[in-house]
């Protein structure tokens, strides 16, 4: 009787440590979850931060001057083209101005 | 200072409001002028369009060569064309007044019979973006 008193009482000491230990570890998981959250959404934001800027097309400085073509500078060469699509047009319909000269 | 900065953002809206405004009104153009121009990744409209050429004369063409110009300054073009003189005069002229900007770089013109000729030439694609 008295050997099995011992028994139960050693038992008991051990599943209390048990159940402690795992309340640390528990706690000790929930913390780092939670800064790991945290910093995910530190981190998401700062992400968000950086590519929501807009593209830059202009700059400040006055001084700068951006290059540009003129309506009539494109008008002109499209004019250019034209006229080569008439002369090939042309070429087309006209008999060749040249003969075989082996012939 | 956070005024300054917001007249800066709205001037700047404004300047791209004003851009975008200009390219809707010249976007025909835009289009027509790049018709002119072959682009790296699409090189075939502008093969088919100078192939395009030599049945209206006539004229049998193959494309032997494309390559870009060591320089990067265009793309180069070897082609075999047989046909009548006439045929071949008529397609280099047709080639010379294409929708692309061509330079001639050289040539070699054969008789193979009495009415056919042969001829291989090189030209380069100066309307070319890399």
């Amino acid at each position: 009787m008295k050997i099995s008193l011992k028994r139960e009482r050693k038992f008991k000491k051990e599943e209390e440590s048990w159940w402690l230990n795992m309340d640390i570890y528990w706690k000790l998981a929930v913390l780092l979850m939670f800064l790991g959250t945290v910093l995910a959404f530190f981190f998401g934001y700062r992400l968000f931060i950086e590519i929501n800027k807009e593209l830059v097309v202009f700059s400040n400085d006055a001084n700068s001057q951006i290059e540009t073509v003129k309506k009539e500078t494109i008008e002109k060469t499209l004019q250019y083209f034209t006229e080569r699509e008439k002369k090939s047009k042309e070429i087309l319909n006209s008999p060749s101005p040249l003969i075989d000269p082996s012939l | 200072m956070r005024e300054k900065e917001w007249q800066t953002e709205a001037n700047r809206r404004n300047e791209i409001k004003t851009l975008n405004d200009s390219v809707k009104m010249i976007e025909e153009e835009k289009i027509r002028l790049e018709t002119h121009f072959a682009k790296s990744s699409d090189i075939v409209p502008f093969l088919d369009t100078i192939e395009g050429l030599a049945p209206k004369v006539s004229v049998e063409t193959e494309v032997s060569a494309v390559d870009v110009a060591e320089d990067h300054s265009g793309l180069l073009i070897g082609m075999k064309a047989s046909g009548t003189f006439s045929g071949l005069y008529k397609f280099l002229t047709l080639l010379e007044n294409s929708p692309y900007e061509l330079k001639f770089i050289g040539m070699d013109i054969n008789k193979e019979t009495a009415s056919k000729w042969n001829a291989v030439f090189q030209i380069k694609l100066l309307s070319f973006i890399e």
